[in-house]
């Protein structure tokens, strides 16, 4: 249908550059003198310039045509912004997985706004209490969007260059968690938790594994009380 | 490409004004050149508004069936994970799946005030 269709438009189109390249040009005299009709005579000749044409409108102007209204759909659908927009970091409230996409509540600058997030940009689910940075417009708080990556990067850097270092004992496989969960026994070294033991499940490729021999020092950061705290490490 | 952009677009100008003084038929050439100007003006415009660098993931490549200069030097579509969205990534230069694998992290630039305007920060 399609191909009709563009058929009879370059068809259009190629009579209408006709019209306009030869035969409202021409000066009437040569109109007078038959200049239709000897085209028409000769139809040999102008059909091979009307085919000429007709590939050209189908194969170079109806693609560039067909482009527009995809052009103009995607600048309308992009995400904008009236002024610089604002960086600062949000926290995780809670976080629904979905097949495509997750959704992601968040609280940032004394506002809170859902996000959808495509999965594929995620790299591990999304817990209640991450940070991550997040750029808004400072006239319209919920137009919004996040760096995830670049969040990660930032923890990244943030655990690799704290001074608390997790020294593992033991290493543990966990298979009745997961396939891939393993248990780190270790003692924290630095900071307000120095000699403190500690015991946490984290789940990691067997490709990973090399990296978790007993005595391993891993830079970490601690929060929370000495009865009730986190461990954020780097385990890739 | 800039400066053939320009060229380029001083011609669309002319064949618009021509279409519209003389005949018609300008305006074939003139929405040709309009469109040729566009090609090679519009990405230098965006590039110049992406000052904003972020990380991005690299999901997958693939060949896109065009080619720079011949067969051994397709060019490729690459879809990359950065901020909180997915983008297709088009007509990156051959080299790119020499030097970038899937699952890499690479730098992206965009635009901060339509983070949906980006370009893979790469060196062709």
């Amino acid at each position: 249908m399609l191909i009709v269709a563009g058929f009879m438009m370059s068809l259009v189109l190629a009579l209408a550059l006709l019209y306009f390249m030869f035969i409202q040009t021409s000066p009437d005299a040569i109109l007078d003198l038959g200049f239709i009709s000897y085209l028409s005579s000769n139809a040999g000749t102008a059909l091979g310039g009307l085919i000429g044409m007709m590939a050209l409108t189908f194969f170079v102007i109806l693609p560039m045509l067909a482009k527009i209204p995809g052009t103009v759909r995607e600048t309308l659908n992009q995400r904008r912004f009236r002024r610089p927009p604002e960086r600062t970091t949000g926290k995780v409230v809670n976080s629904t997985q979905g097949v495509d996409y997750t959704s992601v509540e968040l609280t940032y600058s004394g506002h809170r706004q859902v996000f959808r997030i495509d999965n594929r940009v995620l790299t591990a689910p999304l817990e209640p209490g991450t940070e991550l940075i997040v750029f808004y417009d400072p006239v319209n708080k919920s137009n919004a969007y996040i760096d995830v990556l670049g969040s990660l990067d930032q923890q990244h850097t943030h655990i690799t260059q704290s001074d608390t270092l997790f020294k593992l004992l033991e290493i543990t496989p966990r298979f009745d968690v997961s396939p891939q969960s393993f248990e780190l026994v270790g003692e924290l070294y630095g900071g307000s938790f120095d000699a403190q033991k500690a015991s946490l499940v984290c789940q990691f490729n067997r490709e990973e594994l090399g990296h978790f021999t007993p005595g391993t020092l891993l830079p970490c950061i601690v929060s929370g009380s000495k009865d009730n705290y986190t461990i954020s490490m780097v385990t890739s | 490409m800039k400066t053939y952009g320009y060229i380029v677009l001083g011609m669309s100008v002319l064949s618009i004004v021509m279409a519209i003084v003389d005949s018609p038929a300008w305006l074939i050439g003139g929405l040709f050149s309009i469109h040729l100007a566009w090609q090679l003006l519009a990405k230098e415009y965006r590039k110049a508004h992406c000052n904003a660098v972020t990380k991005g993931k690299v999901l997958s490549i693939r060949a896109n069936g065009t080619f720079l200069g011949g067969e051994h030097q397709p060019l490729h579509d690459a879809s990359i994970a950065y901020l909180d969205t997915v983008k297709e990534f088009k007509n990156l230069p051959p080299n790119f799946i020499h030097d970038v694998a899937p699952g890499e992290i690479i730098e992206i630039k965009y635009n901060a005030r339509k983070p949906d305007v980006a370009f893979v920060n790469f060196i062709e």
